[in-house]
């Protein structure tokens, strides 16, 4: 599996280089990095398809997560 | 009396694949010239389109048909089938003799008078679908098409749906929508199996596919490809696999217009029922009332049995071996009581997986449980008991030789050195157990 040699925002995750399984892998490992899954606990109903879209997925739950946890 | 799928069939259905239109009209045209040369046992590879094809000219005829899926034809089919239980095999590439069979502008030589020229008695023709077996070796279970055809909703006087296919029309799941189609005379749109997602999705897109099933993983992963806010869907369905709320509500926010319909069905119940509401489970009020014609218990085991429906009036109940828990006013699915763990809807037996790498070098012992994953359902995580002086670069070896000998989704995820595998107070280990954190 390798790797593009620039990861742009609108990078599509599913020609990443990244299978499914991959992909769920890296959802696990940044479960365990930030203790937190947007796929669960998003209130937005959306499967990111491109990496700034992912990115942004994380970024927007970690905001709700943060307030939630300072309320 | 048997009726065959060509008498079951609509003339206006039809299969399109990248390369070909194939209508059911033309095959039924043609049916009669396979009478006399293919009363035998008969195995299919191949096409969508070749399964459809030689199903309803041989259905009725053949005395049995095997359907092989994509991935056996990888393996040696002499591996496969020891005592070879078919004369022919069957797919995409005909000999010159069958493919002026198949073509309708091709005039034959009428039968002699007194040969058998015209259809006569209807056989139950039983036809063999591959299920996983307990061992890596795949059994194959008899069904006839006319049963896999009762479950089908007649859709009379309904619009005409193009519905995807993304799954192995070998397999259950695909012959269920080559099925839908046929019968109710709608189109199958078949993308070539070798194409990725996106592309599959695209050329789903500029056919206004309306009509898709997948499992949850799938659909999980259709989301993700750009294109796929562009399809019309009126028709979601779901199976497979346990389907958890998320997919649900994006899949209802993205497709508005869409009927969503989870099918639950099991190896040993057959089509059990479907729901509509568009929540995971199904509604513990069923276990009263029951569904489409079946009853609904929960075992002392906590497995759901339904009653199987038999054509005597007798009654008797069939344990699924799908673990359930009421939660409220749902019944939700929890996993299978043998700990089989189901992988983005493929199914692997830890056992099986754990025999295999207990063979490796260095390897004293082995654990394999299920990781829960919002994306793929259950994700496989692997703990390794070492042989002692041995442990240096065992995860890279184990991870090398799955990667080179076992599918995909056998593959483990996660893989951990351990001391020793983790045991309950009475030292035994539970099949159920799933790793937390």
């Amino acid at each position: 599996m390798k790797l593009p040699n620039s990861l742009p925002d609108d990078l599509v995750l599913l020609q990443s280089g990244l299978d499914s399984i991959a992909y769920a892998i890296l959802v696990v490992e940044l479960e365990q990095r930030f203790g937190f899954d947007p796929f669960l606990e998003s209130k937005v109903p959306v499967y990111p398809a491109t990496l700034g879209e992912f990115i942004t997925f994380y970024e927007e739950c970690h905001r709700q997560h943060s307030q939630q946890r300072s309320a | 009396m048997t009726r065959c799928l060509a008498e079951l069939a609509a003339q206006e259905g039809s299969i399109l694949t990248p390369t070909e239109s194939l209508q059911v009209s033309s095959l039924l045209a043609v049916r009669h010239r396979f009478q006399d040369h293919f009363r035998q046992r008969v195995a299919l590879a191949g096409s969508p389109a070749s399964l459809v094809r030689w199903l309803i000219v041989l259905d009725g005829v053949a005395d049995s048909i095997y359907l092989l899926p994509k991935e056996f034809s990888r393996l040696d089919v002499s591996q496969l089938f020891p005592e070879q239980p078919f004369d022919r095999l069957l797919g995409d590439s005909n000999s010159a003799a069958e493919t002026s069979l198949f073509d309708k502008d091709h005039v034959h030589r009428a039968p002699k008078p007194g040969m058998v020229g015209t259809l006569e008695s209807t056989l139950a023709t039983r036809l063999f679908l591959p299920t996983s077996g307990t061992t890596g070796v795949p059994r194959f279970v008899a069904h006839t098409l006319e049963a896999l055809s009762l479950p089908i909703r007649r859709a009379i006087g309904k619009s005409r749906h193009c519905w995807g296919l993304l799954y192995d029309p070998a397999r259950f799941a695909g012959m269920q929508v080559l099925l839908q189609a046929v019968l109710n005379g709608e189109q199958v749109l078949a993308p070539s199996s070798e194409w990725a997602l996106t592309k599959k999705v695209d050329w789903l897109v500029s056919r206004d596919c309306d009509a898709l099933s997948a499992t949850p993983s799938l659909w999980r992963q259709i989301l993700a490809c750009p294109k796929s806010q562009h399809l019309p869907l009126v028709q979601i369905t779901l199976g497979g696999e346990i389907c958890d709320q998320p997919v649900l509500t994006a899949l209802k926010s993205r497709y508005p217009l869409a009927r969503i319909t989870q099918i639950y069905a099991s190896t040993e119940a057959g089509v059990v029922f479907s729901v509509h509401d568009e929540k995971p489970g199904f509604p513990a009020v069923w276990l009263e009332t029951g569904a489409r014609n079946r009853r609904l218990r929960i075992s002392a085991d906590g497995t759901l049995e339904v009653t199987n429906i038999s054509a005597t009036a007798e009654e008797t109940w069939v344990d699924t071996g799908d673990v359930v828990e009421r939660v409220g006013e749902r019944i939700l699915f929890r996993g299978r009581k043998s700990g089989l763990i189901n992988v983005g809807g493929n199914k692997v037996y830890p056992e099986e997986l754990e025999t295999t790498l207990n063979a490796l070098e260095g390897v004293e012992s082995v654990w394999v449980t299920a990781r829960n994953s919002s994306l793929m359902g259950n994700l496989l995580e692997v703990q390794i008991v070492p042989k002692a002086s041995a442990s240096e670069g065992l995860v890279d070896r184990v991870r090398l030789y799955c990667r080179q000998f076992l599918p995909r989704y056998k593959q483990p995820a996660f893989i951990k050195v351990v001391n020793e595998l983790p045991t309950n107070a009475t030292g035994k280990r539970n099949r159920n157990w799933k790793t937390d954190e």
